[in-house]
């Protein structure tokens, strides 16, 4: 064995030496010295992920366009108080039953200058009653759809639709129409009448027709207004839009026919019945034709 | 170090330090109380005063459990805690500034005479032995004395294995010359 010397002499010192002996509160000091670095450095690292999370959120807040929030519109409703809804709803008679003086009534000098719907004009400041108006009685921009609601109610029908109904009916059974002359005035032309007479048959069954149409219209309609019996029917309506009123005037006539008259004028207009009443006395002669009188 | 080294207790030591990083921290105290006597006797080869070595092995420990999760199974705990000792014997002799001597320049010597087996020879290399550095005075006492392969000495001191053998060929020159010394005084 090499280094015998070297060997020999380690061992004697080590048999010499006196060998340090581990104190008793080795392990105690070991495990304090442990116990607090580790929990400060638990502490250190839950920190650390909740400054990084921070730190994340706030850079993409940072990054984020601003018109990325921009682009989502808050749901409201887009009340545009400034339109004008003229005349009021309120201001016509909406009740069937309420008087037989619809024809003849005078209408109000706002109904008088209604605009059509073309001419809806923003309003002017002067005239802040007349908007749309809100339930609260105030108009917000932020306010949502379904808490808005306006005293317009009921939903336009156009009373011209009646007129095209009877024109393509006519036609369709051959009848031609009859042009009346109902003006008060011979310079006045806004009255527009016309006069079919059709054969009163089941098949066509034309009083069952018009009150079919007669009723699509709601009641709550502008100048509605409807009576009939087995031998006349009288239906009226207002175009508020428009500034029109309607008549349609049916009546049983001798020779198994019906009599049906078609007028509508401005509303402030009071067309002459004299017309009428001219047309009907002849048209209750036993040989009428279905052609137009040269007298009118 | 590609060698890996392993005690018979590797298998429980594994599983204990597993328990510990699950968060059993009461297995922190068999490791103390297993190894803490051979590594106060280990890190006393390097520091002479009782209390030195006591610090060290205690510190020693304590950066090995703060370390426990980088800890990977390379050797056996307490040679991973040796080692942790020697580095920490290593700065604090340091601080001390202590000297070692060059012995890169010493005069080749004959193998016999460091194995004469004379008493007198023993005696002086005893005392020769006492006034090596600490590092040299504790590569002999793990190479010579617990008779350590060279691959585990070299993992605690961490250094290459071709490294300690020139260190240990140095120091039997170095203490022949230090024996011849004493024989002429």
């Amino acid at each position: 064995m090499k280094d015998i010397d070297i060997r020999e002499a380690l061992k004697r010192r080590e048999a010499h030496r006196t060998k340090p002996e581990v104190p008793t509160d080795f392990c105690d000091n070991v495990m304090q010295e442990i116990a607090p670095k580790k929990s400060h450095r638990m502490i250190w690292r839950w920190m650390a992920a909740a400054a990084s999370v921070l730190l994340i959120i706030s850079i993409g807040t940072m990054l984020m366009p601003n018109h990325e929030q921009e682009q989502t519109q808050p749901l409201v409703a887009k009340v545009e108080p400034k339109i004008v809804h003229e005349p009021k709803i309120e201001q016509t008679p909406n009740n069937a039953t309420q008087n037989d003086e619809t024809v003849s009534t005078q209408p109000s000098s706002a109904q008088v200058n209604s605009p059509s719907p073309a001419n809806i004009k923003p309003q002017t400041d002067e005239h802040p009653a007349s908007s749309v108006k809100t339930q609260s009685g105030f108009t917000d921009d932020h306010i949502h759809h379904a808490a808005v609601k306006t005293t317009d109610d009921v939903a336009y029908q156009d009373p011209a639709r009646v007129d095209e109904f009877i024109a393509k009916l006519a036609d369709f059974n051959d009848v031609n129409p009859v042009p009346l002359d109902c003006t008060t005035d011979n310079n006045d032309n806004t009255t527009v009448s016309k006069a079919y007479t059709f054969d009163d048959t089941k098949e066509l069954d034309l009083f069952g027709r018009l009150l079919q149409v007669a009723c699509c219209y709601d009641s709550k309609t502008p100048g509605y207004l409807l009576n009939y019996s087995h031998e006349q029917l009288f239906f009226t309506l207002k175009d508020m839009r428009k500034g029109q009123k309607y008549l349609w005037m049916a009546e049983r006539i001798s020779g198994d026919r019906i009599l049906l008259t078609c007028t509508h004028s401005p509303i402030d207009v009071v067309p002459s019945t004299a017309c009428y009443q001219a047309y009907r006395n002849k048209m209750k002669q036993p040989v009428i034709s279905n052609t137009i009188p040269k007298d009118i | 170090m590609s060698e890996i080294i392993i005690d018979d207790q590797t298998d429980s030591e594994q599983q204990r330090i597993e328990r510990i990083l699950g968060g059993k921290h009461e297995e922190y105290a068999w490791f103390v109380n297993t190894y803490s006597q051979r590594v106060l006797h280990f890190a006393s080869q390097m520091m002479s005063d009782v209390e030195d070595a006591r610090e060290v092995s205690q510190d020693a420990f304590v950066k090995a459990f703060r370390s426990l999760a980088s800890f990977n199974f390379q050797s056996s705990f307490c040679t991973w805690v040796c080692r942790i000792a020697y580095r920490e014997s290593l700065n604090r002799l340091r601080r001390k500034q202590l000297h070692f001597v060059d012995i890169a320049d010493l005069p080749a010597v004959v193998e016999d005479e460091l194995s004469t087996g004379k008493e007198e020879r023993i005696a002086l290399m005893e005392e020769a032995i006492d006034d090596l550095p600490p590092d040299e005075r504790l590569l002999l006492h793990l190479y010579y004395y617990e008779e350590r392969p060279l691959r585990e000495i070299a993992y605690i001191m961490d250094a290459e294995s071709n490294t300690l053998a020139t260190r240990l060929h140095r120091i039997r020159k170095k203490l022949l010359q230090m024996i011849k010394r004493k024989e002429n005084e």
